[in-house]
């Protein structure tokens, strides 16, 4: 564990260094175009580091090593299924592109395309997934920090969380993306080195002889759980990716042409990092390193493998990966909040320069909200994000014959997303949560392709590219 | 203690450092060392399906009450059926976006 001292060291330095980056990069925003979806103008490189940095959360440094080494090898593949969600995201956000070219919001779609009724539920259901998210990443940014370094959880989760609302404010999603890709390279290089260090430690022979030794079920092809996981994490994946604003508004600020390529690359980059945080875990048994709990499995590993240096290296990538998760879900939930409620529903007179304004003070109470719900450290919301789960999945058929089958109607989707989340709910209490969105998906999937079968109506497309 | 996964967090108060020993009561039965220090917790996981007994030793040679751990994982047959299930869900939204939009 690294000393308090060093701990504020890092803290302070790279906070010093996302806060003036987002000032830089916020200084040629004017409009809400400019701050919520960078001018419409992000290109290959930027795009593609934000794809990956975006989704390599703290739970794909921290949760895909516990994943491991409770479902063994299945389980960490299970977890890489999550790249699944992006790739897929990328003819979608070719088409999104297309069909919605003066488009903000994945709100702006369940508007124009199934209506009000429609419109509602995915808001609660978003929302509910986003802020859960959200509160989960900053109160895991506050157990890590304190974990890695013995800096206070409330000192930890109030930093982190506060160098994200500011340079999120100030910058917009320009600053989002500029850091994400600084964020984005220090994790890859972190994992690489942590790999490295690893297998010259201890060959992949030893740690298989171990784990048959000690813990067989690991490396079991027939591990009931593991074999559960895998299809219920990668429609998770698929849920979460394909209904919320982080992705869409990514689309949306893609120059034309970029998107499909910019997301397959995400996949591509982002990939190998699970497998290699798992392979961490699994070296656990190999390196004699006692896990006392489960979510602590990486950080014990590497710092047992690289000592002082690999215990500020895992601090540097847990604090890349939270604020870039962190920061896109603040900027994407209040570009929400803004377009689909302040300017659709309250003002639709506002000027772009006001928009831009209340988009920032938007961000500014999320996280608020976040900080005053994170302050009693109430360290479960990880369950409460799998509880999403049927939410998430049950969301995936509307969006996807939304985009591309004319008949597919609100019927379908209002009924596709309440059935399918019911369900999913039920299932998530009765059975467990490894089956829960799995459930979800199917029930909807169900109800809206019969209800596309069954329609006479054809969508005109040219609704969906509604201008200001 | 009856676990489906294979794994559990096990947990326990002591003031010195413990040696936490497994014995798997297959045949032959054999002990082995998971852990010895100061922590207060263990993590133990990839365990077959079997029964388990569980023992914490003290430094001054003290042994606390054996714990019976019973490892019998969730039904494989349910397993499969669902993972079909998943990779059909899988395929269709695969196909249903790289087919795209045939009515433009």
């Amino acid at each position: 564990m690294l000393s308090p001292g060093t701990g504020w060291l890092l803290l302070i330095s790279f906070s010093a260094l996302w806060i003036a980056l987002g000032i830089y990069w916020g200084r040629r925003n004017k409009s809400f175009e400019d701050h919520a979806l960078a001018g419409r103008n992000v290109g290959l490189a930027l795009g593609s580091a934000t794809a990956a940095a975006t989704w390599i959360t703290s739970n794909t440094t921290m949760l895909a090593p516990q994943f491991a080494l409770e479902l063994g090898v299945w389980g960490m593949l299970a977890y890489t299924t999550a790249s699944v969600g992006l790739f897929l995201f990328a003819p979608m956000a070719v088409r999104i592109r297309k069909l919605m070219p003066s488009g903000y919001t994945s709100g702006d779609f369940f508007r124009l395309r199934y209506g009000r009724a429609a419109w509602s539920i995915f808001m609660v259901f978003t929302l509910f997934y986003s802020l859960t998210w959200l509160v989960s990443m900053a109160m895991a940014g506050g157990i890590l920090l304190n974990a890695l370094s013995g800096i206070p959880y409330v000192w930890g989760m109030s930093v982190i969380l506060g160098v994200c609302i500011l340079y999120t404010m100030r910058g917009g999603l320009t600053a989002v993306i500029g850091t994400d890709f600084i964020q984005s390279l220090i994790i890859i290089v972190g994992i690489v080195i942590v790999g490295i260090a690893v297998l010259n430690t201890v060959s992949v022979e030893q740690i298989h002889s171990n784990l048959a030794d000690t813990r067989p079920a690991l490396l079991n092809v027939l591990f009931p759980a593991a074999i559960m996981a895998i299809f219920n994490n990668l429609l998770f994946g698929l849920g979460e990716v394909f209904h919320n604003n982080v992705w869409w508004s990514r689309a949306f600020a893609m120059r034309q042409g970029v998107g499909g390529k910019a997301f397959a690359l995400g996949g591509l980059i982002w990939f190998p990092i699970p497998i290699a945080a798992g392979f961490i875990a699994l070296a656990s048994g190999a390196l004699d390193v006692a896990v006392p709990s489960a979510d602590m499995v990486g950080p014990l590993v590497v710092a047992d493998v690289l000592g002082e240096l690999g215990a500020i290296a895992i601090f540097i990538v847990v604090f890349c990966s939270l604020a870039s998760s962190i920061d896109s879900l603040l900027a994407a939930t209040s570009d929400l909040l803004t377009e689909d409620v302040y300017r659709k529903l309250l003002n639709p007179a506002a000027t772009t320069a006001r928009l831009k304004s209340v988009a920032q003070y938007v961000t500014l109470a999320l996280g608020v909200f976040t900080w005053a719900v994170c302050l009693p450290r109430i360290g479960t919301l990880a369950s409460v994000l799998f509880f999403a789960g049927p939410l998430v999945g049950s969301m995936i058929w509307p969006i996807v014959t939304g985009l591309y089958w004319r008949s597919a109607n609100a019927t379908g989707a209002v009924g596709g997303m309440l059935l399918g989340a019911g369900v999913g709910l039920v299932c998530y209490f009765a059975i467990g949560w490894y089956v829960a969105t799995l459930i979800a998906t199917a029930v909807s999937m169900v109800w809206v392709l019969a209800s596309a079968r069954l329609s006479k109506s054809r969508f005109d497309w040219a609704r969906l590219s509604e201008t200001e | 203690m009856q676990v489906d996964a294979g794994n559990a967090l096990l947990t326990w108060q002591s003031d010195s450092p413990v040696r936490l020993v497994l014995r798997s009561e297959g045949k032959p039965s054999k002990d082995r060392v998971l852990y010895s220090g100061p922590k207060q917790s263990y993590f133990l996981s990839g365990l077959a399906n079997g029964q388990y007994r569980l023992r914490l030793h003290g430094q001054d040679g003290s042994i606390a009450d054996e714990l019976a751990l019973s490892v019998r994982h969730q039904s494989l047959s349910r397993a499969l059926w669902l993972a079909a299930l998943g990779a059909f869900v899988t395929l269709l939204v695969i196909g249903a976006i790289l087919r795209g939009a045939r009515d433009d």
